[in-house]
């Protein structure tokens, strides 16, 4: 494709007329503008919702600042998540440590906030400057008596995704540690689902009326006390792949938990998770209320969904979201309402997601991975998208090119998960799209398409 | 009484503070056709530009020179010219500014050397303006990166030049809005000038007609060239440090006389202001000006009963607390709490002069403060008001005091860009606002529900 960078030549395909061989998994380009973050990043939003834990971010300030309350993680309980604890290392600890300021730190912070788990983040300059943080936590964890765990997240150390790796890692060495009993019911631990406006407690309560016992949500709304008894769960039903399969599969491998790899996101999706779950119990009493549960709750929904189909029929959809299993689901729930996704995208998914990909999408489907500003506002003009899905950093680009915005990232506070969620997503996509003020952008005026608010 | 952040608490719980790259990157992006990288890892670039996209709700494109774990080991030369390489080819630039970061300056990155090689090494090629700043997270927080950055613009691109009649303004952290304000307020004197770094197009931009790879706006390589013509400069900073001073360095260098000035908020600040620009201009105050002026005399005078002994905590960046201190107290409010997370000692005598001229005790001036400081410090205090950003959302609603909204970063409130608070118009702007948050506190709290004032 042209005008696409040497570097990023195997991460863009048309499908259905380029051979389809995705490159992921790889280093960012640099000078490319990738919307992706850093190892540091992949770690803070896996570990981010455990809401009885300090979250201390140790390097110089900017790493703590840019992740100080800006998830819509929420918490039923404590909320020491929305904190944001830095070290604040100076030139002073750069030169000669960190580690006694890390010390007094997580001293002050147990003190002061009685957490029941404190995570250590490496920030990039924290092996540079030969910090022993293992060492650190260790003698801190003998000291204070709860668990001090360090995350390996320095920055460069890798992608987002190895960052995901480091907090499952970090996430590993609770679970275990728990005194819990089995649960009599069978029982779940749902992964990589986060509470992003209180999704985890749509999808919880969905389990709940199957008949399935929920041992722990990881992170959403999580306590250290559920994660560390995760062990007693019987299946481990993992939604964002990309962030948690590393920690189903140690698991697997520790504690003999199989998983199964779902999303909630679409209704078929969503069904399909439910029924999944259920089928893997095979009690009769769970399918059948599993049953009752989808046909309600699908009954309820198809009218709805009918509603906004008419009125978005043929209207093209632009995905870019942090993984590539996600854009599945959202290339189904897109369809479900009348559209075609005319650009499907992932900053971190991985080959086995990727491939599947060109047969869902039409051909001309432009699928992406690790894209960049340029190259996004680029693809939705040619493939003219009237609307776009993604984050915040995406949202201007949409704003500038006269698009649609629907915010699928995790600062969202409408919740998309679930039946209830796909009412949501329709009419959030609904809103932007049909919004009047097109009419005015001289973008879309080019294209004559204005919005009609009928 | 003067307070700095007390020990044993080591760690910082919410800081003030953003770190110095933030603070190259908005200057950066205050220049014309200008494509900024970050030389660290790839989270610095994305997390920058996240934090400003939610501020200024406009595409921000900064690149990464995206370390890995060899880069960390064998140095960044390549990766940033490789970099340098692909920000050409995909933006055109005229300018490439590179800031540093923690990591490429504790591993003891030679860029400056790097940029030479790069140079030499594609002579072929029309090479952009590369400007290098240095800033590690480490060393001071985002007004240093704002400050430094400007000072490596100037140094990098000006020379010995003839004098004309023309000034420069190297403005402060400030919104778009209130750079136009600014602009509008030197168009006034008629009188030839340069502002930098102008942001005001580049993140507050209008609908496109055509798709831009950099956003339209900026100060011009070619204005910037021409600063050390000026025959004055004008810094919006009274705490910068002159080692970041790209006035002092001008006069070091060029002997062009450097006057520091409060970001112009209320008539004195603005006058301060309009003085200057009447010796730089040699003309008195144009009528539009003076008729602000007096607009906002009369603001003051219609306002005074509503805000009068109202106790205000302010937490911002050291320049912003000192003229937002200044203005309160030209209205009869209180600063009770001054309180920012730069170190400006520059502050106390400041605030304390302040406090004498209006015959209150002298505030509690907190420097090196996080929230959590601030927090506790209110904890004691009966105040009515806390200004400061978005940040300072959570003390103030579980203190259930209201918070009026200046700064950076503004996330939880629309139109940041658009916000405007310099100039006597702006000045009664922020008036306007801080005085009908007050009547709506006492329209809602009274039962009979007055529908006039």
């Amino acid at each position: 494709m042209q005008g696409i960078l040497k570097e990023r030549v195997k991460q863009v395909f048309k499908n259905g007329t380029d051979h389809f061989d995705m490159s992921c998994d790889t280093p960012s380009t640099s000078g490319s503008v990738s919307q992706r973050a850093c190892v540091f990043c992949g770690s803070r939003v896996v570990l981010y919702p455990i809401a009885d834990a300090v979250h201390l971010v140790h390097g110089p300030i900017g790493c703590a600042s840019y992740t100080w309350d800006i998830r819509g993680a929420l918490s039923s309980g404590p909320e020491l998540h929305r904190y944001s604890f830095s070290t604040d290392l100076k030139e002073k600890e750069v030169i000669f440590g960190g580690e006694k300021k890390l010390e007094e730190s997580i001293v002050y912070l147990a003190k002061r906030f009685k957490p029941k788990a404190v995570f250590v983040y490496s920030t990039c300059i924290i092996g540079i400057i030969g910090d022993d943080v293992e060492r650190v936590c260790k003698q801190a964890t003998e000291n204070i008596g709860i668990q001090i765990i360090p995350v390996h997240s320095e920055g460069f150390k890798g992608t987002k995704k190895d960052g995901y790796k480091a907090a499952c890692s970090a996430i590993f060495r609770l679970i275990g540690t728990g005194k819990g009993t089995k649960p009599k019911k069978p029982s779940i631990n749902i992964l990589g689902e986060f509470n992003l406006a209180g999704e985890s407690w749509i999808i919880k309560n969905y389990y709940k009326q199957m008949g399935v016992h929920i041992q722990s949500v990881m992170t959403g709304d999580s306590r250290i006390e559920a994660i560390s008894n995760a062990h007693l769960a019987d299946l481990n039903v993992v939604q964002c792949s990309g962030s948690m399969l590393s920690l189903a599969k140690m698991m697997e491998e520790k504690y003999n938990i199989p998983y199964t790899h779902v999303s909630y996101f679409g209704i078929e999706d969503t069904a399909a998770a439910l029924y999944e779950v259920a089928k893997h119990f095979g009690n009769p009493e769970i399918i059948k209320n599993t049953k009752e549960l989808v046909t309600k709750e699908i009954s309820q929904l198809t009218a709805i969904l009918n509603e906004y189909k008419i009125k978005l029929q043929g209207k093209k959809a632009a995905v870019y979201v942090g993984g590539a299993f996600k854009a599945f689901s959202l290339v189904k729930a897109l369809a479900r309402i009348g559209m075609e996704v005319v650009i499907a995208g992932s900053q971190t998914g991985n080959k086995d997601d990727y491939n599947q990909l060109p047969n869902m999408c039409r051909p001309g489907t432009i699928i992406v991975d690790d894209s960049n500003p340029l190259e996004l506002s680029r693809f939705v003009q040619e493939r003219d998208a009237d609307l776009f899905v993604g984050g915040v950093k995406e949202r201007p680009l949409a704003m500038k090119l006269g698009l649609g915005f629907c915010d699928h990232n995790h600062e969202r506070k409408i919740p998309l998960a679930g039946f209830e969620g796909m009412k949501n997503f329709a009419q959030e996509i609904y809103i932007s799209v049909m919004s009047p003020v097109w009419k005015f952008h001289e973008f879309r005026q080019k294209k004559q398409i204005g919005g009609q608010n009928d | 009484m003067i307070k700095t952040k007390e020990l044993p608490k080591e760690v910082t719980v919410n800081s003030c503070n953003l770190c110095s790259p933030l603070g190259a990157s908005i200057a950066f992006k205050g220049i014309k056709n200008c494509m900024a990288i970050l030389h660290g890892s790839q989270g610095c670039a994305t997390y920058i530009r996240r934090y400003m996209i939610a501020h200024f709700r406009e595409p921000v494109d900064i690149a990464s020179s995206s370390f890995t774990e060899d880069t960390a080991v064998f140095g960044g030369g390549e990766k940033l010219k490789n970099g340098i390489d692909n920000i050409i080819s995909q933006y055109n630039p005229e300018v490439i500014g590179i800031a540093t970061s923690c990591l490429s300056e504790t591993i003891g990155d030679d860029v400056s050397r790097y940029i030479q090689e790069y140079q030499k090494e594609r002579t072929a090629m029309n090479l952009p303006e590369i400007i290098l700043t240095s800033t590690p997270s480490y060393n001071g927080n985002h007004e240093t990166g704002f400050f430094k950055t400007q000072r490596a613009l100037v140094e990098h691109l000006c020379s010995q030049q003839e004098k004309t009649e023309q000034f420069t303004a190297f403005i402060n952290i400030i919104s778009p809005e209130d750079i136009r304000q600014l602009k509008e307020i030197f168009q006034s004197f008629n009188y030839s000038y340069i502002l930098m770094p102008d942001f005001s197009d580049t993140l507050d931009g209008g609908s496109w007609k055509e798709f831009n790879k950099i956003p339209p706006g900026g100060t011009s390589v070619d204005e910037i060239s021409r600063v050390s013509s000026s025959k004055t400069n004008i810094e919006f900073s009274i705490c910068i440090n002159s080692k970041i001073s790209p006035g002092d360095y001008l006069f070091e260098r060029f002997n062009i006389p450097n006057i520091q000035l409060p970001i112009p908020i209320g008539i004195k600040a603005t006058d301060q202001l309009m003085t200057a620009l009447e010796e730089i201009t040699n003309t008195t105050i144009p009528i539009n000006l003076e008729n602000q002026r007096r607009r906002l005399i009369d603001a003051y005078s219609d306002a005074h009963k509503y805000i009068f002994g109202k106790k205000v905590a302010i937490i911002g960046h050291g320049d912003l607390v000192y003229s937002l201190a200044s203005f309160i107290s030209e209205v009869g409010m209180i600063p009770l709490i001054c309180s920012t997370g730069g170190t400006h000692e520059k502050l106390i005598p400041l605030l304390t002069q302040i406090a004498e001229e209006y015959h209150y005790p002298v505030p509690q001036i907190c420097l090196d403060y996080d929230h959590d400081d601030i927090e506790s410090e209110l904890e004691g205090n009966d105040i009515d008001l806390i200004i400061g950003s978005s940040k300072a959302y959570k003390m103030a609603k579980k203190l259930k005091k209201p918070l009026i909204r200046i700064g950076f970063p503004i996330h939880d409130r629309f139109g940041a860009a658009a916000k405007l608070t310099i100039g006597y118009q702006g000045t009664r702007s922020l008036l306007n606002e801080i005085v009908n948050l007050f009547i709506q506190i006492q329209q809602d709290e009274n039962p009979v529900g007055y529908t006039y004032q």
